[in-house]
């Protein structure tokens, strides 16, 4: 009897030590998602440059205006604003036979709020030498650094000629370029 | 008044017991690690194209579970930017594609014992390892900022 005693109680002490099938969680493992949103700066010429006349007898023309659009999206680090400038590659050539040509350095530009002023000068805007910055955009917060508005900038052009060129047409390309560092 | 137990449940008891004893020497295992990461996600419009990971689970029930394995993903947190953005990409934007097909997000309804997981696979058997490739992709992302936004995935298994 004694015996048995002792059977009972090792056996329900053991029986509840039999595994219960419960659950087992790993361990979590973290690994990087990451998502790039890429820079951008867009300009646009909405509104193209009419034809700069110099009337006989002198060697300027009136300003004329383009438009250009712009709007931009930018990184945090891009604090030191949004540079829109104007620049020219090479001088305005006549027709076929005409020898002369407009140079770069008679095209002027009016910065917004500024004086006119010449392309081709010594000093880089926008990273390009000679271009001539017509206004500066800050980017200091968020809002600014991503302008996908954008705006209008409206950009007096005109020319000075240091001497008389043949009576012609003279054509050639401005560049605009929006810029931040 | 003692009421005799019979012998051949007792014996049957002792060897339950002594299965008891053995099967833990058998340890059992659930790890889950990432073999494959996943590459960087580019933002085209607004959504990302899509880029994929492989997660490797490898189990041992050791006789203590039915070897019943279950694979999930779940995001703790948004992407954030960096500096001064304010903009996030919200954890409910990132879709996954399962191995076995179909597309959700990865915030799902809690699989694996974690709140808002999303199951990735399941597996049977005593012990075992098994591959899933999981496709990436985050959509619905209006006008973020231009910026590396940074988040986590978590992968974790349970084993019943």
């Amino acid at each position: 009897m004694k015996g048995y005693k002792v059977y009972l109680a090792v056996a329900v002490l053991l029986l509840l030590a039999l595994p219960s099938f419960g659950q087992a969680v790993s361990s979590a493992v973290n690994t990087p998602i990451t998502v790039t949103r890429s820079e951008s700066i867009t300009i646009s010429v909405t509104t193209a440059l009419p034809t700069l006349t110099i009337p006989a007898g002198v060697l300027n023309s009136s300003p004329q205006n383009m438009v250009v659009f712009s709007s931009w999206n930018l990184k945090p680090t891009r604090t030191n604003g949004v540079q829109i400038c104007v620049s020219a590659a090479a001088a305005l050539t006549g027709s076929t036979g005409n020898a002369d040509t407009i140079p770069v350095a008679a095209m002027y530009v009016t910065p917004s709020g500024g004086s006119a002023t010449a392309l081709g000068g010594a000093t880089a805007n926008c990273g390009i030498t000679g271009a001539v910055q017509f206004k500066s955009y800050a980017t200091g917060t968020a809002a600014q650094r991503k302008n996908l508005t954008g705006q209008s900038d409206t950009i007096p052009v005109q020319v000075t000629l240091a001497t008389d060129v043949t009576a012609d047409t003279y054509t050639g390309n401005l560049t605009v370029t929006g810029y931040s560092n | 008044m003692f009421v005799e137990f019979p012998k051949f449940l007792a014996v049957g008891g002792l060897v339950c017991a002594l299965l008891t004893v053995v099967y833990p020497l058998r340890a059992q295992s659930l790890t889950v690690s990432v073999i494959s990461p996943l590459p960087n996600l580019i933002v085209n419009g607004t959504s990302t194209n899509s880029g994929s990971m492989t997660v490797r689970t490898a189990w041992n029930a050791a006789g203590r579970y039915l070897g019943w394995v279950e694979t999930c993903l779940y995001m703790n947190a948004p992407l954030t930017g960096t500096g001064g953005n304010p903009d996030t990409i919200a954890a409910a934007n990132v879709q996954i594609t399962l191995p076995g097909g179909g597309t959700q997000s990865i915030v799902g309804g809690g699989d694996c014992g974690v709140a808002t997981s999303t199951r990735i696979t399941w597996n049977y058997g005593q012990s075992g390892n098994a591959n899933a490739t999981v496709g990436f992709q985050v959509t619905n992302l209006g006008n973020l900022e231009a910026d590396t936004y940074n988040g986590t995935v978590y992968v974790v298994a349970l084993m019943y």
